[in-house]
């Protein structure tokens, strides 16, 4: 049954080599990392407690997990770092692990590499039992890492003993993960499928953990593993009782993949594939029609998605006062206004809502090179229809970002406020940046136009435009820095006085963009990877 | 109008490397032109040259008299390609895929979308993300057959189908001759290119090496012999023209350049022909003989 796994195990190892060392760097890096910079963050026992009052609202709640402390006038540093933290590490390996068990189940079985595998003397579950150790491995080095990491920073509050727990939870959950993961695996016989529904179990743990944490229901919170983990309040009570839990789900949980795979065959799957529409609608008839259809789905989850988190900011409004002044690093950035908060806000938002517009944008080059988008254009279609459907789509974002941003931080922050910031002021600080948005589209059909290969560097931009301005404030990065990107030429509204002049050579040159990207994109070779 | 694939000297770099060198060709209309050669010959470049995809660096082509780079979404109203190896949306199904396809062409009226996925037998409820490789060029064969065009251009059509679905090809490529429409085939499988072309052109490092009937190429290739004599043979070796001798027992095999056959024959006669056998040579021989003759 498990014949040659270790032969599996190495394949997967060489095959993984560079993503699975990124992960782990990645991670460690924040974890290790985080604790060493958290460590001068708050100097005094009251600023610790004052810190840890300000995260007791209840859309600090839902998104870092409960407060348990052990005395709230002699928080450690430690504390305050597992507050911040747990969860969120928790949410990054359950990512990793989703991502591992599905490429190395569902996914190479679709590819049709196990059928290759499976013909050579190895068990009928070596497969998945190669998965299974190598994702065990690496949350094994995971937490040894973190927990090393973390003990030999040194940091007063952060011991010894939190650190091995702390690494403990989050390779004991990470492994739960890769098991759910395995079932899930083993019941869809899409390798899509089985990656949306283990991310979409893992956004229902985030919210059962969030009501269940909010509302103080525990129940509904240890249903969750996300919730459990989260119980084990590292370098405080240092509660070992999750992590056991977590280990024993693990493991019944991966017995259970075991089972489903034995009795299932190759390519199958425990429920069979729905069979779909054996014609096309009405909307599928025409180039930019079949762009909507592509990018639908992404389009709705990106509104949702900018939407909740321009709410997420807007609920910490409330608290913002108190907590601005009881922070020093915030009160560096902020200078005690809320509505320089906006503003800081707004960048954030609106760089994170460039993303999707540059996906919208470059799934037009992502169709060409991988030879979808010859089939439109041998037909009666000609190359500017061809890319002004992801344009269009695009565009269109360029002006619903902005929009849903101020939407949501307005949802977010009216309830909370005592004196609610207007909507209207909102849109004038988010629309503001629309012109920005536009001209990161004109980068990208200019690339799009001319430098088809080099599409990734509108990628790039954007990176360096948001370490620019993310971080720009709080180490006095240079201006001209920053002028180097779109959004630093936008005024930051409210605080800022409106100025006419850059938004109209922004919008002027995104235009002469745009006519140049789709010229470009007319004259030049239509490029496939063959 | 009776040409309707015209290309003058076109040539096409990438970079420093020349895919095509000055090729001409010329496809009448109405009739089933066979593009052969071997991997990286040059055909599918040629063939998305004409379909407007990649921009010649110099040369002319024309479809129905009308440049296929700036006329290409006129010229595209009016012609039906297959790729040999399609790329599908996988999250669609083959018969969205077939419909949407369809509908590009502008063709909203009637057409044999349900006659031919019945004659292919291809399952369109289920998504591209499933089909193996046949069901791919199935998908790519329907949508091109299903609304009438006046030219077809087949890249490597029947990779990854089985013999029953060949034939199926086939018979449809027959039909469309019949109709009077013009095909123009690029295609590995020679007995495919042999059972329906009118006329070949074979290229090779990106330069046609020769067009013509398969009448008029058969001159340059060898008929195999294969004979049974009383006596032995003698002085085979010494007459000009032949080829890969092979000899067991009173039974000899031979290749003769077709242009020698008289003199050889007349030989073989002296020691008493029992049996004889000859093989017309076969486009598979005529592309061998080639490669041979400019590697040699």
């Amino acid at each position: 049954m498990f014949a040659n796994t270790a032969a599996l195990c190495r394949l997967i190892f060489r095959r993984d080599r560079i993503s699975m060392l990124l992960w782990f760097i990645g991670l460690t890096v924040l974890v290790v990392g985080f604790g060493s910079a958290i460590k001068d963050m708050y100097p005094s026992a009251v600023e610790r407690s004052i810190a840890v009052e300000a995260m007791k609202n209840p859309a600090m709640i839902a998104i870092m997990g409960p407060v348990n402390v052990e005395d709230i006038t002699q928080v450690s540093i430690g504390e305050i770092y597992a507050l911040y933290l747990t969860l969120w590490t928790a949410l990054f390996v359950a990512a990793m692990n989703i991502l591992h068990m599905v490429r190395h189940t569902r996914q190479d079985e679709e590819a049709g590499y196990l059928e290759v595998v499976r013909s050579h003397p190895v068990g009928r579950l070596s497969n998945l039992a190669s998965a299974f150790v190598t994702a065990l491995l690496l949350n094994g080095a995971l937490a040894l890492a973190m927990s090393i990491g973390l003990a030999l920073l040194g940091t007063e509050g952060i011991d010894l003993a939190g650190s091995l727990l702390y690494g403990a939870a989050i390779g004991a959950v990470g492994m739960v993960f890769a098991a759910i993961t395995a079932i899930i695996c083993q019941i869809t016989s899409s390798a899509r499928t089985a990656q949306a529904l283990s991310f979409g179990y893992l956004a229902f743990d985030f919210v059962l953990r969030a009501i269940g944490d909010v509302r103080d229901i525990d129940l509904l919170s240890l249903l969750s593993p996300l919730g459990i983990v989260v119980r084990i309040s590292a370098f405080g009570a240092n509660r070992w009782w999750p992590v056991l839990v977590l280990g024993a789900l693990a493991i019944t949980g991966a017995a259970i993949a075991f089972w489903l795979s034995a009795i299932r065959d190759v390519d199958a799957g425990l429920i069979p594939a729905r069979p779909g529409r054996s014609e096309a609608s009405a909307q599928l008839s025409s180039p930019a029609g079949l762009a909507w259809r592509l990018l639908r789905v992404p389009a709705i989850v990106w509104a949702i998605s900018i939407f909740v988190l321009g709410m997420s900011y807007g609920t910490v409004m409330g608290d913002l006062e108190g907590f601005i002044e009881s922070n020093e690093v915030l009160r560096e950035l902020f200078t005690g206004d809320p509505m320089q908060f906006i503003t800081y806000v707004m960048i954030v938002l609106t760089i994170t809502g460039t993303i999707p517009i540059l996906q919208f944008i470059l799934k037009a080059r992502s169709q060409e090179n991988e030879g979808y988008a010859e089939n439109t254009l041998v037909r009666a279609a000609s190359r500017t229809q061809q890319l002004a459907g992801y344009f269009l789509i695009a565009a269109a974002a360029c002006v619903l970002v902005p929009f849903l941003n101020a939407l949501g931080l307005w949802a977010g922050s009216y309830p909370v406020m005592k004196n609610p910031i207007p909507l209207l002021t909102m849109l004038k600080a988010s629309m503001v940046y629309a012109p920005a948005l536009l001209f990161m589209l004109g980068v990208a059909m200019l690339l799009i136009g001319f430098f088809p290969r080099q599409s990734i560097a509108a990628w790039i931009y954007l990176g360096y435009a948001f370490i620019v301005l993310y971080f720009g404030q709080l180490f006095n990065v240079p201006e001209w820095l920053a002028k180097l990107s779109p959004y630093g030429y936008m005024p930051q509204l409210p605080v800022d006085e409106y100025r006419w002049l850059p938004i109209f050579v922004v919008v002027s040159l995104a235009l002469v963009m745009f006519a140049l990207g789709f010229i470009g994109h007319r004259r030049r070779d239509m490029e496939f990877i063959q | 109008m009776n040409e309707a694939i015209s290309i003058k000297k076109l040539s096409k770099r990438f970079g420093q490397f020349y895919a095509l060198k000055e090729i001409d060709m010329r496809v009448k209309s109405g009739e089933i032109f066979g593009f052969i050669g071997p991997n990286g010959a040059g055909k599918t470049t040629t063939i998305r040259i004409l379909l407007g995809i990649l921009k010649a660096t110099s040369g002319t082509a024309t479809i129905f008299g009308k440049d296929v780079w700036t006329d290409a979404v006129q010229i595209h109203k009016r012609l039906a390609y297959v790729p040999g190896d399609i790329s599908l949306w996988p999250n669609l199904t083959g018969g969205e895929v077939i419909d949407y396809l369809i509908r590009l062409r502008g063709c909203n009226g009637p057409n044999r979308r349900a006659e031919l996925i019945d004659l292919f037998d291809l399952d369109p409820t289920k998504k591209c993300r499933t089909y193996s490789k046949g069901n791919r060029q199935k998908v790519a064969l329907i949508a091109a057959l299903a609304v009438d065009a006046e030219l077809y251009l087949f890249d490597e059509p029947t990779s990854g189908l089985d013999p029953l679905m060949e034939k199926t090809f086939q018979d449809q490529v027959l039909r469309i001759k019949e109709e009077g429409k013009t095909v123009l085939l690029s295609s590995h499988i020679l007995h495919e290119v042999e059972k329906l072309c009118d006329r070949v052109s074979i290229i090779k490092d990106g330069v046609i090496i020769e067009t013509g009937s398969l009448a008029e190429l058969r001159h340059l290739t060898r008929t195999r012999i294969s004979v049974e004599t009383e006596q032995e043979i003698a002085g085979l070796e010494t007459l000009e023209g032949i080829h890969d001798i092979r000899r067991s027992n009173n039974k000899t095999d031979f290749s003769v350049d077709t242009t020698r056959t008289n003199e050889v024959l007349a030989h073989l006669t002296q020691f008493g022909v029992v049996k004889l056998a000859s093989s017309p040579p076969t486009l598979e021989d005529l592309f061998l003989s080639h490669y041979e003759n400019t590697r040699g």
